[in-house]
């Protein structure tokens, strides 16, 4: 079996939110399009805030900020962001 | 990336001066009753040239939207002389997403591909993504391989 493909949410996930199951659905689709195993997570903005945020981040193959502002932590939403976009990480946000 | 330190979206009611995020002016014309501002679908124009064009295709194709923030036009300019490129605008000439080019994979889009998005036929831009970040795997097990 193909070793699974890492993909971190950042966002405070609310399972009422249809944006939110929608996001984790489309994945799971695309993922299995491409017949590659896939491990998803959300990543709580608030665990984030922490300047040392990078090193949970660099866990995940790919980033994505999520929708449903306000977060609860802009700080960390924005720390998500700016590592994506300063270490080249594959990254989008809707 | 414009290094203003107290740049915010308007959202946040901080009282900041540079608000880069603001409600957005107009409603979509499909805006679904109780719904955000942009709610619906609305069609795109999309820039050849740029990575969500290779992506999406050469047909300008409908997006759906949930949102009721945008980007402040005022700081447009600033964004591009950042190296933010528009990849995408509205019937009116809003920016509706946004690319680095000089960036491995980093896209951000007003519209909400996954809304679209259906178990047979993916949104293209989740499938680019997937696989931007196998192909970032391999050069990371690489790297490490090689520094092993």
């Amino acid at each position: 079996m193909r070793e699974a493909i890492r993909i971190g949410v950042i966002g405070d996930f609310e399972p009422s939110y249809h944006s939110h199951f929608a996001t984790n659905a489309a994945l799971y689709d695309a993922a299995t399009k491409l017949r590659v195993p896939l491990e998803l997570r959300w990543l709580p903005t608030t665990s984030l805030e922490d300047p040392k945020a990078a090193k949970i981040l660099r866990r995940w193959d790919g980033l994505i900020a999520s929708p449903g502002s306000p977060y609860k932590s802009f700080v960390g939403m924005l720390r998500g962001i700016e590592f994506a976009r300063t270490r080249n990480w594959p990254f989008v946000g809707t | 990336m414009l290094r203003i330190a107290d740049a915010d979206s308007a959202e946040n009611n901080s009282g900041s001066s540079h608000y880069v995020v603001t409600p957005l002016s107009c409603a979509l014309p499909g805006r679904r009753e109780g719904g955000p501002k942009a709610s619906g679908e609305e069609q795109l124009k999309i820039f050849p040239g740029t990575r969500l064009h290779s992506i999406c295709g050469s047909t300008d194709p409908s997006e759906e939207f949930y949102c009721n923030y945008g980007v402040n036009e005022e700081y447009e300019r600033q964004f591009q002389a950042a190296g933010l490129r528009v990849s995408a605008r509205g019937q009116s000439g809003e920016t509706r997403a946004v690319e680095l080019p000089d960036h491995r994979f980093f896209i951000a889009t007003l519209f909400q591909p996954q809304l679209s998005s259906r178990p047979e036929t993916p949104h293209p831009l989740w499938l680019a993504f997937l696989r931007a970040a196998m192909r970032f795997r391999k050069t990371k097990s690489k790297a490490k391989a090689a520094s092993a």
